[in-house]
């Protein structure tokens, strides 16, 4: 085997189909998902949400917890969204429970990224171990979420913890199965095959080839996987077993709105414009990403 | 199909027997046991200590353990230790509940996401297509509850259309039963329905540019009539697999559906037997859950492969 | 190459798929219903005909139906104490010796006729004649033997009886007679009726039946029939019950829901005419509706417990801060809607000798807590606050913490799981501060003893000798004179120690339909419907 031949199909790798490193460089696929209008649309949402979270702080200095007498009082100039059951400002508290949910999915779905993803490549060392984390996946799956949080909201005390463990692990499978399914089907290239058959080593295959493919439907999971991370901590709060008060979160804001309603009704407008605000950013980034992975 | 089914046993098996594991451990370090409910929140430490042995709370946990696995072979699926009911009964009396709402909401997510996901992909007006498009990106942002919720409001409380309360079982009574479970099925099926007809809908974009319908399109055939078939064909597998994951999702969004609606199925009985550590309870739900998981992505890789001739069951 | 199939049979291998997956569901459906759970949710009930199908009580006109819609489920394994879900059928299923009267909170007579308290050579005994025309609903006979047999049952700790305290006061208890039963003690015990209150006369042949519902035989105006956990439970007219004008009822209906939209909703459909314990709210709401009416019983407290131990609590000027740091009329506003009385009281504001100055000694001043806690150099401490998840509960917390923070405190929020709360609670060991919730509703004697909040071994650590002489004062006070003085001297006490005191007093708010008649009250709020009817 000449070195060209070996450089070209060992280190180049296949062409791909839009003939990568040869004629134009085709650009990155996520440069090309913030042009496109959905993009535009969902980075902005998420990133001016995740600014005011940020800043919140300095923005709102009395924090999320001035009470007073004047509850559930309906939209006014000093409180755009009223104020909620103890008198506290409803805007205020949505942005610090969107700091919150954000504090929660920034750190369970990236975590559980890594661990999903790690454990869907371990097929690479052996078949055996592939198939033990599969089994891990479908175990994961098949238990009933809810009984989840609320059995490790039991062991660690309800609150900001028990969700990010709850959350990391219910998104593990969706990762895991991703980096899984991309492997399965690297490996039966007949390129692999050929690579392999050639000595290069099992390490470089995965980075080389695999990686790069696995990123790409990893990523827009990631937005996936924070829009579901929101549903499990609304769903934890609504049976009082997720944030604690009087943190605010999305989910208890839309509990309290709730149990509301009948005397405010729009109480309700602030956690639920938060909320499809950041899914729907969430989801646009996602769709965006999907499109211009698709199209290359 | 015998062969590949035969193959699946043992991954199959061990799943179980983790589910088995985890249920039954995960809850018992939670602090607190069930004779702490028993007990009552007034109780003296020395009434909880009387209650903890007469139930035999006590013992050895691996030997526990064993004597659940053993008596689970022999058709003993256990004793609820709050209700001193067994388990069984516990479970066949509100099974019948949640899988009714399942598969309504199974059969509203497929009509609606293909009706909804057709409408998006043929609308030949750009506005259309765009607002289709936003109002899918709601639906999917949207937790099922809220959607439930919203219902209640709306058209159980204003408008006093549907019932929203409580739970008839449409065997008993079809057109009351139907009723009852109408709005919870409705809302736990919109959000996946969404996913469905985005997919749906980016077939028909897709099938739209294949050869095969341009020579469709040549041969007269009209063009809407071209897409709909060849796509309700062509994405069925897709379908197929969405479908599968949702459903099992959907047995997950129904407990708290359940909650919301009032009615009394398994996912109240699951959370309330969490919180009160009723051990045999939980222990035996988890198992169930992971093991209807399991069948339904089972019968999902089966009905792709009867469905695609591409696909054979590895 | 591999042959396609043919179009028309993919297509119609789909539709037979999907068929046949609705035909099995279909199938599974009716299997289950053959066995019990058709009976769990009737459909949409109404108050005349709806007999339960699997009794053989007279449908239609004798009586009717009442259904009564609730969050708590029974729990027939806790027979003997005081259970939400058990204060809705126990009286109806059972009799007691006497009924402590709302109204005058006086003991009425029920099984028992008469008792007295007289000298017994160095001690007293109590002396109680019984009726002698009342038989269990299995038709044998009621003596003075089963009351022995309840008061030793009463005071085992496997039945957690939250009054067993009060009767193991006593020395001992005999059978003095076919109907007659003798108390022997040191001293008479006043609060002796709390106790009875919570004996629910039992029937040793088939008591080993009761915990898990399969067989539950007392003596009262009806017969327990059949339980769904966390579904219903049913309760059919005793035709032989020994006062013959009740009970009016043919048979009584209890549906389990925890929802309180649900309820509302079981209420306006006529599902159920009765709905208890409604959140405020919801009642509110159902209540602006002409064809409903409230029914109010007292209700649960709120104790904000401290450890007296740990600082900054070790200082007595810094709870009585934490007292006026309290803004009561805030949390009766915005928690309760104004169903709650702020006072500061562990037990009802009649009790005798007791009147507003005691309930409401500590009144919000923000600024005087702020002042003592500076004095006490407590600003900026740290403090763990503790409480359970109970969602009224929380609620609570949420303003007191806050109000705490106000008053300069630190607080770090810690809502425990209901489970691991109530462990805690009863090994004493909750932390610095705390928020409770009790509600038992006995005379303030029993509560001492009772609630965890006041007993020995309290999570406040109050161990001071004097707390137990001044407690065994008034259970030694027989007569209301004195009974007065000892629990106005105990209640002084407590408001200047504040180890514990209450937040609020809520209200329990039932509602029901104004087609319903007749139904009462024992001084705990425990439902009496013997003689309730329903109009129509």
């Amino acid at each position: 085997m000449t070195p060209e031949i070996e450089k070209s199909v060992v280190v180049d790798g296949p062409p791909e189909d839009d003939a990568d490193a040869k004629v134009a460089k085709a650009p990155s696929p996520y440069i090309q998902a913030f042009k496109k209008p959905k993009g535009i649309v969902g980075f902005s949402l998420v990133g001016t949400l995740v600014l005011l979270a940020l800043l919140s702080p300095w923005l709102f200095p009395g924090g999320y917890d001035e009470q007073g007498r004047d509850s559930l009082y309906t939209a006014s100039l000093d409180h755009p969204f009223g104020t909620d059951q103890v008198g506290r400002d409803i805007f205020v508290r949505s942005i610090y429970a969107l700091r919150t949910d954000l504090s929660l999915i920034f750190v369970a779905v990236p975590i559980a990224a890594v661990i999903g993803t790690l454990l869907g490549l371990t097929g690479v060392l052996s078949r055996r171990l592939g198939n033990a984390s599969q089994r891990i996946f479908d175990v994961i799956l098949g238990f009933p979420g809810l009984v989840l949080g609320i059995t490790i909201a039991a062991i660690l005390d309800p609150g900001w913890k028990s969700l990010v463990i709850t959350i990391t692990i219910l998104s593990i499978p969706g990762f895991g199965r991703i980096a899984r399914s991309q492997l399965l089907s690297e490996q039966e290239k007949e390129y692999v095959l050929a690579v392999r058959v050639l000595g290069v080593p099992k390490w470089r295959v995965l980075t080389r080839h695999i990686l790069p493919n696995v990123l790409e439907p990893a990523v827009v999971q990631v937005a996936l996987a924070m829009v579901l991370g929101i549903f499990i901590e609304s769903a934890l709060s609504l049976v009082g077993l997720g944030i604690q008060p009087p943190n605010p979160s999305i989910g208890t804001l839309l509990n309290a709105s709730i149990r509301f309603m009948s005397v405010q009704p729009y109480y309700v407008l602030g956690p639920m414009v938060t909320l499809l605000l950041l899914t729907l950013g969430l989801n646009l980034i996602a769709d965006s990403l999907n499109a211009s992975l698709e199209e290359r | 199909m015998g062969r590949y089914l035969l193959r699946r046993i043992p991954s199959v098996v061990l799943v179980i027997v983790v589910a088995s594991f985890v249920g039954f451990s995960l809850p018992r370090l939670a602090p607190g046991d069930p004779a702490v409910t028993l007990a009552g929140p007034d109780a003296t430490l020395e009434q909880i200590e009387a209650i903890r042995a007469e139930e035999g709370l006590d013992q050895n946990l691996i030997t526990q353990y064993f004597d659940w696995v053993k008596d689970v072979f022999n058709g003993d699926l256990g004793t609820s230790i709050l209700s001193g009911r067994p388990v069984s009964e516990l479970i066949s009396s509100r099974v019948a509940t949640t899988v009714e709402l399942a598969v309504v909401a199974l059969i509203f997510m497929l009509i609606i996401g293909a009706v909804l996901g057709v409408i998006a992909g043929s609308a030949r007006n750009r506005y259309v297509s765009a607002f289709v498009d936003s109002f899918n990106s709601v639906l999917l942002g949207t937790p099922p509850f809220l959607v439930g919720l919203i219902f209640i409001l709306i058209i159980g409380v204003e408008l006093n259309l549907l019932p929203f309360s409580g739970s008839v079982p449409i065997t008993e009574d079809p057109v009351e039963g139907f009723r009852s479970v109408f709005l919870p099925a409705l809302a736990l099926a919109l959000p996946p329905a969404a996913a469905i007809a985005r997919l749906v809908q980016a077939q028909m974009r897709r099938t739209r540019g294949e050869q095969f319908v341009e020579l469709a399109v040549a041969k007269g055939v009209p063009s809407r009539r071209i897409s709909v078939r060849h796509v309700l064909r062509n994405s069925t597998d897709a379908g197929i697999v969405l479908a599968g994951i949702r459903a099992g999702e959907l047995l997950a969004g129904a407990v708290v559906i359940e909650a919301i609606f009032a009615r009394n199925g398994l996912g109240q009985l699951a959370v309330q037997s969490v919180q009160n550590r009723d051990y045999q309870v939980v222990q035996v739900i988890v198992v169930g859950a992971v093991a209807v998981a399991l069948a339904i992505q089972l019968l999902t890789e089966i009905l792709l492969a009867a469905l695609d001739p591409r696909i054979r069951l590895t | 190459m591999r042959s396609t199939k043919p179009m028309r049979s993919r297509r119609g291998v789909k539709a037979l798929a999907v068929m046949c997956a609705l035909a099995l569901t279909a199938a599974a459906c009716s299997s289950d219903d053959d066995d019990s759970s058709s009976d769990s949710t009737p459909a949409e009930g109404s108050a005349e005909t709806d007999a339960p199908s699997d009794s053989g009580a007279p449908a239609g006109g004798d009586g009717g139906t009442l259904t009564i819609a609730t969050a708590a489920d029974a729990q027939p394994n806790a027979v003997l104490a005081t259970r939400a879900g058990n204060n809705l059928w126990r009286r109806q299923v059972y009799d007691t010796l006497t009924s402590v009267n709302i109204d005058t909170g006086q003991p009425d007579p029920l099984l028992a006729t008469d008792w007295e308290w007289v000298e017994d050579g160095d001690g007293w005994k109590m002396v109680i004649n019984l009726r002698d025309d009342v038989t269990f609903h299995t038709g044998r006979d009621f003596t003075a033997e089963d009351v022995i047999f309840t008061f030793d049952q009463q005071v085992l700790p496997e039945s957690a009886s939250q009054t067993a305290p009060v009767l193991q006061r006593a020395n001992s208890w005999e059978a003095t007679g076919t109907h007659e039963v003798t108390i022997f003690a040191d001293d008479p015990i006043g609060n002796i009726f709390d106790a009875f209150a919570l004996a629910v006369i039992i029937d040793s042949e088939t008591y080993a039946g009761v915990a898990d519902g399969t067989e539950v035989i007392g003596t009262g105006p009806f017969m327990w029939d059949s339980w769904e956990p966390g579904s219903s439970l049913s309760l059919v007219k005793n035709p032989n019950y020994w006062n013959a004008d009740e009970p009016k009822l043919a048979a009584i209906e209890y549906v389990i829901i925890p929802d309180p939209t649900a309820l509302t909703a079981a209420m306006q459909s006529d599902r159920a005419q009765v709905v208890f314990d409604l959140p405020t709210l919801d009642a509110q709401l159902l209540l602006e509706d002409d064809k409903f009416a409230p029914l109010v019983v007292p209700g649960p407290i709120f104790p904000l417990g401290m450890d007296i131990t740990q600082p900054p609590f070790d200082q007595v000027e810094v709870r009585q801060a934490v007292g006026y740091a309290i803004d009561r009329e805030r949390i009766v506003e915005q928690v309760f809607q104004g169903a709650a009385d702020p006072s500061v009281l562990h037990w009802k504001t009649s009790e005798p000798g007791m009147d507003d100055s005691y309930a409401y000694r500590y009144e919000y001043d923000p600024d005087l807590a702020r002042q003592m806690m500076e004095d006490a150099g407590a600003v900026g401490t740290e403090i763990e606050f503790t409480t359970l998840n109970i969602p009224n509960v929380v609620a609570v917390f949420e303003i007191v913490q806050n109000n705490l923070a106000d008053a300069g405190f630190v607080v770090t929020a810690n809502v425990l799981d209901t489970a691991q709360f109530d462990e805690l609670q009863a090994a004493g060991d909750l932390g610095p501060i705390f928020q409770q919730i009790h509600g038992l509703n006995l005379s303030a004697a029993s509560l001492v003893d009772a609630y965890p909040a006041l007993r020995d071994g309290n999570p406040s650590q109050e161990a001071d000798p004097e707390y137990r002489q001044l407690r065994d004062d008034l259970q030694a006070a027989t007569d209301e004179a004195s009974y007065a003085t000892a629990l106005q001297t105990l209640a002084d006490w407590m408001l200047e120690e504040v180890f514990s005191l209450s937040v609020v007093r809520g209200e329990a708010i039932n509602v029901q339909t104004v087609t319903v008649n007749g139904i009462e009250y024992t001084a705990e709020g425990v439902m009496i419907l013997a003689g309730a009817s329903l109009s129509e």
